[in-house]
């Protein structure tokens, strides 16, 4: 015997989905600044650092639309970046610090031990790679907070 | 396990070829995680480097630590086209690379894959005008 199943609401349904696909899509933009801001922060804190102008060039952008066509981009616009993040023979923070002691040492109080003379302490954990490496460790972060954002109601 | 800058030293220089042993009298001397610079040195050279591995979690089978090792390959010439020229014949050959043994230090060592995590780019010259190019990598590599 045939039966007839009526199904009601469906117009609500599709309006719910819909709604909740534009959330998400919001809340992924909104993760990715997020994660590229923490990869940033992340950086800034190990990236070599003397006059601050590489620190000061760093930056997270959207390159991309809104949506799920988001592409957020995180770097330095210093024109030296590339050679200080790849050129891994040069000293950096603790190793700067060991290599150059008595010169350091000698120069406090004088312009040499100033940011334009360079013989300062550096932070210890300045060094190369200073985009690439948080961005290998922060990987699972980074997408943990995409994904809070998205699922954020 | 020896480093994996080491291993793939070694394999760049017994199989890859066009790089030689340091001290050698052949080109291209490939030196091990520091790149030198001293009067009558040559200006071609190439220095292979490790950087942070790519860590991705326990193995469920057994427990141990599965990881990618950080790879720079960092050349130095006196010719912009040399030195590209080398350094894209290095990448285009490592692409290549899957399952090869290796012997380094008594131990057998097979690399499993590597990927390009940056392909050759120069990164200007020195104060000496060289020019410099690096090319980064992620390679798997198992003890035998």
């Amino acid at each position: 015997m045939a039966q007839i199943i009526k199904i009601s609401g469906m117009p609500n349904v599709l309006k719910n989905l819909n709604a909740s696909v534009g959330r998400v899509s919001r809340g992924i933009t909104r993760g990715l600044i997020k994660g590229g801001l923490h990869l940033q922060a992340k950086s800034l804190a190990i990236c070599p650092k003397q006059k601050g102008a590489l620190k000061a060039s760093s930056f997270t952008r959207n390159v991309g639309g809104h949506g799920y066509d988001a592409d957020v981009v995180v770097g330095y616009t210093a024109d030296y970046a590339i050679p200080v993040h790849e050129i891994l023979s040069n000293a950096h923070g603790k190793e700067f610090n060991i290599k150059h002691a008595a010169e350091i040492q000698a120069a406090v109080g004088t312009p040499l031990g100033t940011a334009e003379g360079g013989m300062f302490l550096r932070g210890e954990n300045e060094q190369a790679k200073f985009l690439e490496k948080p961005a290998r460790e922060e990987r699972m972060t980074i997408i943990q907070i995409v994904a809070t954002e998205a699922l954020k109601p | 396990m020896n480093s994996a800058c080491h291993i793939l030293a070694k394999y760049l220089i017994d199989t890859h070829g066009g790089f030689n042993e340091p001290g050698s009298s052949g080109t291209w001397p490939l030196y091990r995680a520091f790149m030198p610079d001293a009067p009558g040195l040559v200006a071609d050279i190439a220095c292979i480097y490790d950087t942070s591995p790519d860590l991705q979690g326990k193995r469920v089978v057994d427990g141990v630590l599965s990881k990618r090792n950080g790879i720079q390959i960092h050349l130095r010439s006196n010719g912009y086209d040399e030195g590209y020229e080398k350094l894209s014949d290095v990448v285009e050959d490592l692409a290549k690379v899957h399952g090869v043994l290796v012997t380094y230090d008594s131990t057998q060592y097979k690399i499993v894959n590597i990927s390009v995590a940056s392909d050759g780019i120069p990164i200007g010259q020195d104060e000496k005008k060289r020019y410099h190019f690096t090319a980064n990598f992620l390679a798997r590599i198992v003890k035998v």
